[in-house]
């Protein structure tokens, strides 16, 4: 084929592309035109049917009602902790949802304003815990308990007890978070309670959990893994939250939870405020829905989980399925946070490694 | 070419040396606080543990061993795909890259439903008898070696295919001509000339490997265990950024010059052949 006679190829020309390539980059480079009049404020969520209900019950009514937007972002507490810190300045996150121990950090980290009555009302009707241990600087939004998650067909009679764990027919078969997983501070310190140790006297806690070390089948790393890990049989107990295990058992899976007769832990969610939002009236509106009696009686009664306000009442099946607040155990959570860092080392080698 | 260098430099080179300059400040904060003067304390601590050390050690040894496993498997199936005929290559190149279009811990999960004490695995070995109880194959190292080799396999699959195509089709047919049995013609003549892809994919396969961390916390056992989930550890949940920092610059330091060394044996011996032709 002579070079001199090639025919122009049909379709896009180089030029063309050209072009219109650089005027596709240019219109998405632009944010799409503001709609008038709704204001976008940022949080956080952990995936899952936890979203689904906060969703339904919490972000989708408040959109509504004052015709704003709020953007979900995704990750873990600690994630969220540590971008509100690296952008104090100009907050990504608005309103910070976040899990202990990483809400307790963000108290002694400043990361979130103080809150009065006058900024958030619902603060009046929350019951007081859920409002002074944060030191006023964030509002609690429900409550899980902690404890044990069985199968039921096991063979091995139901536990009743957190010592059960230790029983020999276990072995090989128990799993418990690790340290830095939610959850596994509480274990540490129960661990430490039971064995008469606190806080304060860690020791007969990394000594139980050393003795422990046989039945461990895996000390997980999210609460997803824990489920599946029951759900396939890898493990038939576990330490675990209410709220995940109610959604498998309401799934038709033989797992139970039960509150061992020790006494279940609490795992608490809070909402906080970055003090250099710039939709400051809109984030402490979006707390005080969140907190109202309606919204917490909604997302509570849909995940099984315990409302942080007075006036929330809970309906069948979780008012029988959620332990009432004064049963539930607290630990010193700011001791926790200022000894973290020292219980991570000797538990990454002395239980782990 | 020097401009575009200049800005690849910028936007990889600023935040890297962001992040390292961490590791010279005091530990326990997030901050990375100069004012009492930069300090060794991170890398004294570090280096002169051998917990970290045997972490480090760990991690360095688990990636050449995915990245040997890696190796052997991908250029074997590369060698197949090559001497695949035509008709079939474009489907075969794409099921074996397909797992790439899928999420990593997806994959993972996967290998927890085949390797899992009520998996697949465990399931047709204690019908065929061969053990009694399961055997626990997830959450061990072993279990990470698979699950890094299978995701990271098609990189040295589709680099050493890069290379294979180059080779005239017909040289293994000449060598046989001359006297080489099959395997000779392989090992004589395919496998020397197909060495600048398996260097390129050895490397890139070397380098994911070692930083990994989605894998072994998903699949490996409990706790930090391996570089990157000890790294994450430091930032996440210990909150102590400059020791984060040094434990990040050692593991970078140990792998460049893993890869270098690796560059500088393979490339004495194979000279001749790194050049292309």
């Amino acid at each position: 084929m002579s070079k001199g006679s090639r025919p122009t190829k049909p379709g896009t020309s180089r030029r063309a592309f050209m072009i219109g390539g650089t005027a596709a980059t240019i219109s998405v480079a632009f944010p799409p035109p503001l709609r008038a009049q709704q204001t976008t404020i940022v949080s956080t969520i952990f995936g899952g049917a936890f979203e689904a209900a906060y969703r339904k019950h919490v972000v989708e009514p408040f959109q509504r009602k004052y015709n704003a937007e709020v953007i979900l972002k995704y990750g873990t507490s600690s994630e969220w902790v540590a971008n509100s810190l690296l952008n104090r300045g100009a907050p990504e996150i608005d309103v910070i949802f976040l899990a202990y121990p990483d809400s307790i950090r963000a108290v002694n980290e400043k990361l979130g304003m103080t809150l009065t009555p006058e900024d958030v009302p619902n603060v009046l009707n929350l019951h007081p815990v859920w409002y002074e241990s944060y030191k006023k600087q964030a509002v609690g939004l429900d409550y899980a308990s902690w404890g044990l998650t069985y199968r039921t067909d096991s063979g091995i009679p139901a536990p009743t007890s957190w010592l059960d764990l230790f029983k020999p027919e276990y072995a090989g078969k128990v799993i418990l978070p690790n340290l830095t997983t939610s959850g596994g501070f509480q274990t540490l310190v129960m661990m430490a309670k039971l064995h008469g140790g606190s806080e304060d006297n860690i020791d007969p806690g990394f000594e139980a959990l050393k003795r422990l070390k046989p039945n461990i089948r895996k000390f997980y790393l999210s609460n997803p893994e824990a489920g599946q890990l029951i759900d396939r049989g890898d493990a038939v107990i576990g330490a675990m939250y209410d709220n995940a295990t109610w959604y498998m058992t309401d799934g038709g899976k033989p797992i139970q939870w039960i509150v061992p007769k020790e006494g279940a832990l609490v795992g608490m969610v809070s909402l906080h405020i970055a003090p250099k939002t710039k939709h400051l009236d809109l984030c402490k509106k979006f707390v005080d829905f969140a907190i109202s009696k309606e919204a917490n009686e909604g997302f509570c009664n849909a995940i099984m989980a315990g409302p942080t306000n007075k006036l929330a009442t809970l309906a069948e099946p979780a008012a029988s399925r959620v332990p009432k607040l004064d049963s539930i155990l607290f630990p010193d959570w700011y001791k926790i946070v200022k000894n973290a860092p020292r219980w991570i080392e000797r538990w990454n080698r002395e239980i782990t490694g | 070419m020097a401009p575009a260098a200049a800005v690849v430099g910028l936007l990889l080179g600023a935040p890297v040396a962001l992040l390292l300059s961490y590791g010279f400040a005091p530990g326990g904060s997030t901050q990375a606080d100069f004012s009492d003067g930069a300090t060794l304390e991170n890398y004294a601590a570090v280096l002169g543990d051998s917990f970290y050390l045997n972490i480090i050690l760990k991690t360095l040894w688990l990636s050449l061993v995915v990245t040997a496993a890696s190796v052997v498997i991908g250029w074997m199936l590369a060698y197949f795909l090559w001497r695949a005929p035509e008709r079939f290559k474009a489907l075969l190149t794409v099921a074996v890259v397909a797992p790439l279009l899928v999420s990593i811990p997806v994959r993972n999960y996967g290998w927890m439903v085949l390797l899992g004490d009520t998996g697949l695995v465990n399931i047709a070995l204690q019908k065929a008898g061969l053990v009694e109880r399961p055997l626990k194959l997830m959450f061990t190292d072993l279990a990470v070696v698979i699950g890094l080799t299978h995701v990271l396999m098609p990189f040295v699959v589709l680099s050493v295919m890069a290379t294979l195509e180059r080779i005239p089709a017909n040289l293994p047919e000449a060598a046989r001509s001359l006297g080489a049995n099959r395997l000779a013609a392989v090992r004589l003549v395919v496998l020397p000339l197909s060495v600048p892809g398996i260097v390129a994919g050895a490397t890139l396969v070397f380098c994911v490997a070692i930083s990994s961390y989605v894998t072994p916390a998903l699949m490996g056992p409990s706790g930090a265990k391996y570089a990157a989930t000890l790294i994450y550890q430091q930032f996440m949940s210990t909150f102590d950024w400059p020791r984060g920092a040094a434990i990040a610059t050692i593991l970078l330091v140990v792998t460049a010059m893993t890869v270098v060394l690796g560059l500088g044996v393979v490339g004495r011996r194979y000279r001749h052949l790194m050049q292309a032709h």
